[in-house]
């Protein structure tokens, strides 16, 4: 029976794929946003008291509908991996190791739940955006918003993932296999 | 949302109570309606975006979050409600009522503007709404904190606040440097010098706080007025037995003017508080220099042109829009900078 | 369905999953959910889930914390916390009690350039426990020290939970980092009376010699120092000369009005950037870290605020706020009793959750009552902060006690007992001034620019 194992392994290697992926996302796209946002404020402020110009019309729009919300649907993923949503967990470290097993495994399958109702709601939305040719406002231009319409179902579908691999592994570990 | 008996309906503005567009056009609105159906309609109120913040109206009417949004703010509806923005355009001799009956007027109108559809089908039916006007705000005038502005030349790099498009294509035709940033950071960024200028209506003056910081204001030229809607989802419009759309129709209609008399009495108030308590001038275009008249009137002639243009380049009908709202505001006795009537030929 | 059972089944879920250890987005997302569905239908959330989460992510004052948090982070990877201590240790002139005083200050500094608490009370508690001890600290209280000190990132401005708090309710965040700097001052002399007190406790039990315990030098001096802390070099001055300068840029920037919160923010990150590489502390290696990490942190507080508008949407459709209001309307005059009820209430979820959340569960229900009792928001909010911040040093929740806990290897619990202490008293005599004189927040902000 090689079974279980070969689905171990099959698991872990693309968990860890999906883990890389979502750390190059994170890191080098949600990055660069960042340090873009850093970058074009410091430009206008510069522009503004050197210059007494605006050098990048609508910096705030670009900022707040172009690279914050990039940044932001990028770092969700590996956000949510790597566990740093905060809990109360005061109650659950009282527990003993099944117990707790146990409540993880229904937390986990309601929050799986919750995450597919969001995950069919924001996929919606951006494929109506997408279709409907949704526009957002950058200085006096307006622009297709869908290139960052489309990361939102990204991101959630990623914590989806992410999500059920977990519920999976506390399962098998409370039906004794893990 | 109801039976056609009794309908109870989710009423949402975006903006505080204390706005004149929720306190002076949405309550008085929602007020009468319920007392003139006897209650057949009733409406859950829900302000300062409680529900449905500014620019997510549409999605809240059309999701069905919210019944009816007042104000329905068109404008911030990015890229859905292109033509509604031709009230920003810039006028002579306008006030809040006249654009207000000029607006409601070209709801009515039946001048196909495109594909044999009037401004109310493609602005509003075609979106699944149903809409009447609000009071609009009075004319945008540029103010500064103090600069003088005589000459053509005085614009030169002044830095100036502008919020939507059309006013900030009218403030860059000026000539000045327009500068972006929200309405909120407006006082702070007047009162370091970061912005010397500003397009605002005067009434409008205190919900920015800036009434203290500017002192000398151009008026006479309507640099275009704000206007929009109070709108209704159309399914619910059409569960509607027909003698409660009589009565909202009416109702709505006479909010919108009752709206847009307060509008100019707010404006006048803030004038005189201007004057006596914070030394602020006020000129009319017609005293300055013809240099500066003439620059003025091209401007505002440019931003007509800009905007047509931009429309007809994202396949909107720009041209015969404008060309609509023109003859409405020249019905209504205001006038047409110098130069707009050959480009609307 | 009658509408008080809904939100009964609205809060008895809420309040199950909390307990069970579901995360407090997740709780709020699935909260929100099932009470709007069981209040209006499946049909009014076609309107607004999408919308809430994508456009949430479009709001120009949340995305300042991240340039808070990636200035921060270019400070910390370059190591600027070790030349702090550094300074203060020679300052202090190897004394008991002024050691402890240059620990709490040490940190006070670096939270005047940083935004959060816990990688501070991590370093610090390594760097300054073992020093604390040698003079003659316990090891709980040299510990609890540092992670209080290392508390001063999120009390003193800048801090995220302020930009938070401003996106929230609309105050704006140069007015709370300015409001805020006298509170961070008081939380700073209250911790060392704190400290004082506890040390002179201690030393009282503990017998030590009268020459160490009021101040003498100890009798194991200069040779038991930490190679790291023998000297100051010129590298550590110049760092410390660095943090020093960027603080002032920062403040005096928003204070003068030269530039706003945000861009405040962006400009501090990009000198800190600048400072670490000239200074060679950093190399590109530690510039990908430090924007992976302030944007993970971002998301985290991001997917919060999703949750959070889900939350408050049920409580609109529900009218409980409206409903509190009504229930408070009879202590309406007596701001003073409000204001002391709610800033309990802050504190007390302070101890059990992190602050962002804190912030985003209570402050849509608190709103409406601040509003009709006519509080200044900005008093409010300093305040609020005030206290949600000293959660990160008390029990069982506190993210410095933690951090410190870690590094340290030090048990949870040992650490609590005097943190604790420090996060009590800096709690009553902060609030007590703030109540008193409320000025010492109003009086800066109202002088932006001028
Ligand atoms: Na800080
Ligand atoms: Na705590």
């Amino acid at each position: 029976m090689s079974g279980p194992d070969d689905a171990e392994r099959r698991t872990s290697a693309f968990t860890r794929g999906l883990t890389l992926a979502e750390n190059r996302i994170a890191q080098y796209g949600a990055g660069t946003c960042l340090a873009a946002m850093m970058l074009v404020i410091v430009i206008s402020v510069l522009g503004r008291y050197l210059l007494a110009a605006d050098l990048i019309p609508g910096a705030y729009n670009i900022i707040e509908r172009v690279l914050f919300p990039l940044m932001v649907f990028w770092a969700i993923p590996i956000a949510h991996r790597d566990g740093t949503f905060p809990r109360l967990t005061v109650l659950v470290d009282r527990l003993g190791p099944r117990a707790r097993l146990a409540v993880s495994v229904f937390v986990l399958a309601v929050e799986l739940v919750i995450y597919l109702i969001l995950f069919r709601f924001v996929f919606e939305f951006a494929w109506e955006g997408v279709a409907r040719e949704r526009m957002m406002r950058i200085a006096t231009e307006t622009w297709p918003v869908y290139p960052i319409l489309v990361m939102v179902p990204l991101s959630f579908g990623l914590m989806v993932l992410e999500i059920a691999r977990l519920l999976w592994r506390d399962a098998r570990m409370l039906a004794g296999r893990g | 949302a109801a039976s056609a008996e009794e309908m109870n309906l989710i009423i949402s503005s975006a903006l505080p109570q204390k706005h004149m567009w929720v306190g002076q056009h949405m309550d008085p609105f929602a007020d009468r309606i319920e007392k003139a159906t006897d209650g057949r309609i009733a409406f859950d109120r829900y302000y300062a975006g409680e529900l449905v913040s500014v620019g997510r109206e549409y999605d809240g009417l059309t999701g069905h979050t919210i019944d009816v949004s007042a104000p329905f703010l068109a404008p911030y509806q990015e890229g859905i409600f292109p033509l509604s923005d031709v009230s920003q355009l810039p006028t002579l001799g306008t006030d809040s009522p006249m654009i207000t009956r000029a607006f409601q007027k070209l709801l009515d109108s039946d001048v196909a503007l495109q594909d044999g559809k009037t401004f109310y089908q493609l602005e509003l039916t075609d979106n699944g709404l149903v809409g009447w006007p609000l009071g609009a705000s009075q004319p945008y005038a540029i103010s500064t904190t103090g600069k003088v502005l005589d000459d053509p030349s005085d614009f030169q790099g002044l830095p100036a606040r502008a919020g939507a498009t059309l006013h900030v294509i009218g403030v860059e035709q000026l000539g000045a440097t327009s500068v972006y940033m929200p309405a909120a950071e407006a006082y702070e960024a007047l009162s370091r010098g970061t912005i010397e200028g500003i397009l605002l209506s005067i009434g409008d003056w205190r919900s920015y706080s800036v009434q203290e910081l500017l002192k000398y204001t151009i008026t006479g030229i309507n640099m275009g007025s704000w206007e929009s809607y109070l709108a209704i989802r159309q399914d619910t419009w059409d569960e509607m037995p027909d003698d409660l759309k009589k009565v909202w129709d009416e109702t709505a209609r006479q909010a919108a003017l009752d709206n847009a008399a307060y509008v100019v009495k707010q404006d006048e108030i803030m004038i005189d508080e201007a004057k006596k308590d914070y030394d602020a001038r006020f000129v009319d275009v017609k005293t300055l220099s013809p240099e500066m008249q003439a620059h003025m009137a091209q401007a505002a002639t440019n931003t007509w042109k800009v905007w047509i243009d931009k429309m007809e380049e994202q396949g909107e009908p720009g041209l015969a829009t404008a060309r609509l709202w023109a003859k409405l505001i020249t019905a209504e006795g205001g006038q047409l900078p110098d130069g707009v009537e050959k480009i609307l030929q | 369905m009658d509408v008080w059972l809904i939100i009964l089944i609205f809060a008895a879920w809420f309040a199950l999953f909390m307990l069970l250890g579901q995360n407090v987005a997740t709780c709020m997302f699935g909260a929100g959910l099932l009470g709007i569905f069981l209040l209006k239908g499946s049909r009014v959330l076609d309107g607004m889930v999408a919308t809430n989460i994508f456009y949430t992510t479009s709001t120009f004052s949340l995305s300042i914390i991240s340039l808070y948090l990636l200035m921060a982070n270019f400070l910390m990877r370059g190591g600027v916390v070790v030349d702090l201590f550094q300074v203060a240790y020679r300052l202090s002139g190897h004394r008991r009690f002024p050691l402890g005083v240059a620990t709490i200050f040490s940190g006070g500094l670096l939270g005047a350039v940083s935004g959060s608490g816990s990688a501070t009370a991590a370093a610090l508690s390594t760097l300054a426990s073992p020093q604390l001890e040698r003079y003659g600290y316990s090891k709980d209280l040299a510990i609890a020290t540092a992670a209080a000190a290392g508390s001063l990132s999120a009390i003193i401005p800048p801090s995220l939970i302020m930009i938070f708090y401003g996106s929230l309710t609309q105050v704006p965040i140069g007015h709370m980092f300015m409001g805020a700097i006298v509170p961070g001052l008081v939380c700073i002399s209250a911790y060392i009376g704190c400290l004082a007190y506890l040390g002179w406790r201690e030393g009282n039990r503990m017998k030590i010699p009268p020459a160490t315990a009021d101040g003498g030098t100890t009798t194991k001096g200069e040779a038991a120092d930490d190679p790291a802390l023998a000297t100051v070099s010129g590298r550590s001055l110049s760092a410390f000369i660095f943090v020093v300068a960027l603080m002032v840029v920062v403040f005096g920037g928003i204070y003068g009005g030269v530039v706003t919160a945000g861009e405040a923010g962006a400009v501090g990150a990009f000198a800190s950037l600048v400072g670490m590489v000239v200074m060679r502390r950093i190399g590109w290696r530690d510039f990908w870290l430090s924007l992976e990490d302030a944007v993970k942190v971002t998301a985290m507080i991001l997917v919060l605020v999703m949750g959070a508008e889900m939350f408050g949407r049920f409580l609109s459709f529900s009218q409980v706020p409206r409903e509190l209001v009504d229930l408070v309307q009879p202590f309406i005059d007596q701001q003073m009793l409000i204001m002391l009820v709610l800033l309990a209430i802050f504190f007390l979820f302070g101890m059990v959750l992190e602050s962002a959340a804190v912030m985003v569960l209570l402050i849509p229900i608190f709103l409406p009552i601040l509003d009709s009792a006519q509080v200044d928001q900005l008093w409010f909010g300093v305040m609020a902060c005030f206290m949600i911040s000293l959660g990160l040093i008390t029990p069982p929740v506190g993210l410095s006690v933690y951090a410190a806990s870690t590094a340290t290897r030090h048990p949870v619990e040992r650490i609590f007992r005097p943190a604790f202490m420090f996060a009590l008293f800096a709690a009553l005599i902060g609030v007590a001034a703030m109540l008193a004189v409320p000025e010492s927040i109003t009086f800066l902000p109202g002088r932006i620019g001028q």
